[in-house]
């Protein structure tokens, strides 16, 4: 007992008296704090791979609940036109996709419209004279079809 | 600091178990005292570093054991007390005692709680007042004057016994 100051001689003399008392034996096994310290450690480390698990096992139950839908294959126009719309505002994402599906030749419904017409107003129906045509795509005229009946 | 080993922990248990337990049966019985000590080392062993003052450590962790405990058994505990106080003295009786054992459980057990736990750390567990002031979160001069006051107490209950006592 390090600082006992202030106590009166009489005051050690009781402290001295107690302090020949012996507390009784603690009737601990040491062996069985040994045995049940070893137990906890192992259960804590136990504990850490049923967490890491436990973390894996919702991990991969999420993954699965919330994994994306399948999208569909996109056509060339689509994708065009969903590329466009992602980067400009919806308006004019909206005009550029009609504007590109008008731009875009006809020919089956070209030729229909141009053989009902000649069927009623004859060879006159033709559209008027243009250069030749550079592809098959474009529309026939009358002097296409003079320029071809005279080469033959 | 450092770590805590069989060797260190084995020297600790012999050196202090026994004040651990006397210390304990300020608030339990002689069963419920023996668990907090127990548990006490077992958190000690889970101690990745051994505590700057390991004995203050013990002390204030088998308080804190068994105040835990006390208030889960609230309601057995002056029952427990009792007859555990009459089944297991908390003294050993020597021969060359100054004082008889059960006269100063008698005497210790009549002094306030707070008193009591004073005289138990200081005399029996061996710690500086600071130490105490420490383990019982109370100011030096507090634990000073509950000391004084004890010491008092029991001088003057033993001298009483002693004058009513035949021999």
């Amino acid at each position: 007992m390090q600082d006992d100051t202030g106590l009166t001689p009489s005051e050690k003399e009781i402290e001295a008296a107690l302090g020949g008392l012996r507390p009784a034996r603690a009737s601990l096994n040491r062996d069985q704090i040994m045995f049940d310290a070893g137990r906890t450690s192992a259960r804590r480390l136990n504990r850490i791979w049923q967490g890491i698990s436990g973390c894996l096992g919702i991990v991969l139950l999420v993954s699965l609940m919330y994994r994306p839908a399948a999208t569909g294959v996109e056509t060339a126009s689509n994708a065009v036109a969903s590329n466009v719309g992602n980067s400009l505002p919806v308006d004019a994402a909206n005009r550029l996709r009609d504007s590109f599906h008008r731009e875009r030749p006809d020919p089956i419904a070209d030729y229909v419209r141009m053989r009902r017409a000649v069927l009623n107003r004859g060879i006159e129906a033709l559209p008027a004279a243009s250069p030749a045509p550079s592809t098959y795509d474009e529309p026939l005229t009358r002097e296409h079809m003079g320029g071809i009946s005279s080469s033959t | 600091m450092g770590s805590i080993d069989s060797q260190r922990l084995a020297m600790w248990y012999e050196a202090y178990s026994d004040a651990l337990k006397l210390y304990a049966r300020n608030w339990l019985g002689s069963d419920a005292a023996q668990d907090a000590v127990q548990g006490a080392f077992m958190k000690l062993m889970s101690q990745t570093l051994a505590p700057s003052d390991v004995k203050a450590w013990l002390f204030r962790t088998v308080r804190n054991e068994a105040v835990t405990r006390l208030r889960r058994e609230q309601c057995r505990r002056r029952h427990d007390r009792q007859l555990s106080a009459q089944q297991s003295p908390w003294f050993e009786g020597q021969p060359d005692d100054l004082i008889d054992g059960r006269k100063a459980q008698e005497v210790l057990m009549t002094l306030p709680e707070a008193q009591r736990e004073v005289v138990l750390l200081r005399i029996w567990g061996q710690l500086s007042l600071k130490q105490i002031s420490e383990v019982v979160a109370s100011p030096l001069t507090t634990v000073h004057s509950r000391y004084k006051a004890a010491l008092a107490a029991i001088k003057e209950r033993m001298q009483q016994s002693c004058k009513t006592t035949p021999d």
